[in-house]
């Protein structure tokens, strides 16, 4: 054996690695021989003392004992997560081994009631259908009984207001005229009436046209004859003319110069009235 | 922290496929140390040779599915994972570690202290199994790992092979000359004078030297 050769061993020989009997043999001939080599053993071994001594050293390192607890809480949460998706897979493969062997007879009872299905579901469908047709039918007619009403309601409501609503000009032009001639509105003579007072009158003889039995001059005895307290005819805007029956008394009571007598004879006669109930004007009619 | 019974590594690894939260515990405290002590004799890092080890053990409970006991041990199954933790840490941290001090200068420094100071043996041992340490840690990782597996956690090669991902004559190799490697700096550290007369080398790892190690050792070779 030459030096090279027992470096080459040396480490084994230090830390009892050497199984070969023979080798062994010549190693420890070879130190006892080369006092370098001899060195180099007893290095060796040193070095193999000082790595045994580290390692002893060190035995007893170890981590932290909360890391034992944390990996163990770890461990379990991994476990249960798995035991959970375990479950969920084998349910899953179950249910698809459940459809895959309930397919073909699922198919065979579908197609053996096919024919039936077909005819309920046709049935069902013309159903709907008529359904719908109703709908839309009973909704047309809501729709236009409440076009209807709506447009009556309109009418009612505001029908009056426009024929009862006063035109501006009118109003404008008679004020001046009432202010102009206070005087002359307190008599009952009525002289060369203006334009102004003319319109009353021509409303009023529109406003309540008299029925035409009423109105006409072949059944009249007399035209209208203003009663002794009534106002001026021309300022009265709204009135009526109203058809009574009255006894002679009942004339004279109004101011009329009608002889009275006991025989209790009616006289049909036409009595004007204002708009608050006041007779203001009467005409014999028979 | 309590020692786990003894049920071997298969019985566990069954036990743990269930979800036994006790097998999982023997399993953490029979390997926590051992991992723990391999991520930080790699790293020279407690904290991260920590990380690395909750990962080592949130991988298996993430991929017990994935253990073949035909392949491998649990055991080296396990610093499989955690050799690649730690250098998938060291790695992402090599920005920012500190430069290395003059390792050798410094335990030279040491000893003179030591034997200035007159401190008893157990103190000066203590100071030179640092200087293993330290030594250890400036290893290269291919033997660092090797040593760390085969020599500090007395692994046997085919385990360590299995750890590594690499053939039984790999790890034979490795560790011989990281072996002869570490002989080298304690030598250098422990004999700062003797590098004058004598090679602080052994031939047979002469030209194994790494580039940094071979930089090391002409910076203290006399001019």
């Amino acid at each position: 054996m030459n030096c090279e050769q027992f470096e080459q061993l040396a480490p084994q020989i230090a830390h009892n690695e050497l199984r070969d009997g023979k080798a062994m043999q010549d190693v420890t001939n070879h130190a006892a021989e080369c006092g370098a080599c001899e060195a180099i053993l007893v290095e060796a071994r040193e070095l193999a003392g000082l790595v045994a001594s580290l390692a002893a050293q060190d035995k007893l390192l170890e981590v932290p004992a909360r890391m034992e607890s944390s990996l163990r809480a770890a461990f379990v949460r991994k476990h249960t997560a798995d035991a959970r998706s375990r479950k969920n897979v084998f349910v899953g493969a179950t249910f698809r081994v459940c459809v895959a062997t309930s397919k073909s007879a699922i198919s065979t009872a579908f197609s053996e009631c096919r024919f039936v299905a077909t005819k309920r579901l046709t049935a069902f469908y013309e159903k709907h259908k008529l359904w719908k047709s109703r709908l839309s039918h009973r909704l047309f007619r809501w729709a236009a009984v409440s076009l209807v009403a709506a447009a009556i309601i309109l009418a009612v409501v505001l029908l009056p207001r426009i024929l009862n609503r006063k035109p501006e000009v009118d109003r404008a032009a008679a004020t001046p005229a009432q202010s102009a001639s206070p005087a002359v509105s307190g008599t009952k003579i009525v002289q060369a009436p203006t334009a102004v007072e003319r319109v009353p009158q021509k409303r009023l003889a529109t406003a309540h046209k008299p029925k035409k039995n009423l109105a006409e001059p072949e059944t009249t005895l007399t035209g209208f004859l203003a009663l002794p307290y009534a106002d001026d005819l021309s300022t009265i805007e709204y009135g009526a003319i109203v058809r009574l029956q009255m006894s002679r008394s009942d004339l004279a009571w109004l101011g009329l110069p009608v002889p009275i007598s006991d025989t209790g004879e009616k006289v049909v006669a036409d009595l004007f009235v204002n708009g608050s109930g006041t007779p203001e004007a009467i005409r014999l009619v028979r | 922290m309590l020692p786990a019974p003894d049920i071997s590594d298969d019985d566990l690894t069954l036990r743990l496929r269930v979800g036994d939260e006790d097998a999982f515990t023997f399993v953490f405290r029979r390997w926590q140390g051992p991992i723990f002590r391999f991520a930080l004799h790699v790293s020279g890092n407690r904290t991260l040779a920590e990380d690395a080890t909750q990962e080592v053990f949130m991988t298996l409970i993430r991929q017990t599915a994935n253990f073949d006991s035909a392949k491998g041990k649990l055991g080296a199954f396990l610093f499989g994972i955690a050799r690649n933790q730690v250098l998938k840490r060291l790695e992402r941290e090599r920005p920012y570690t500190a430069l290395e001090p003059n390792w050798e200068e410094s335990s030279d420094l040491r000893a003179e202290s030591a034997s200035r100071s007159g401190q008893s043996d157990d103190e000066a041992r203590a100071a030179v199994i640092e200087n293993v340490r330290q030594a250890i840690l400036l290893l290269p990782p291919d033997y660092r790992e090797v040593v760390a597996l085969c020599d500090l956690e007395e692994m046997s090669y085919d385990e360590a092979a299995v750890a590594l991902g690499c053939a039984a004559g790999t790890i034979a190799s490795r560790l011989h000359r990281g072996r002869a490697l570490l002989a080298a700096k304690l030598r250098k550290a422990r004999m700062p004078q003797a590098n004058k007369s004598a090679p602080a080398i052994p031939r047979s790892t002469r030209n194994l030297l790494s580039p940094m190690a071979a930089k090391f050792q002409a910076q203290k070779a006399p001019k």
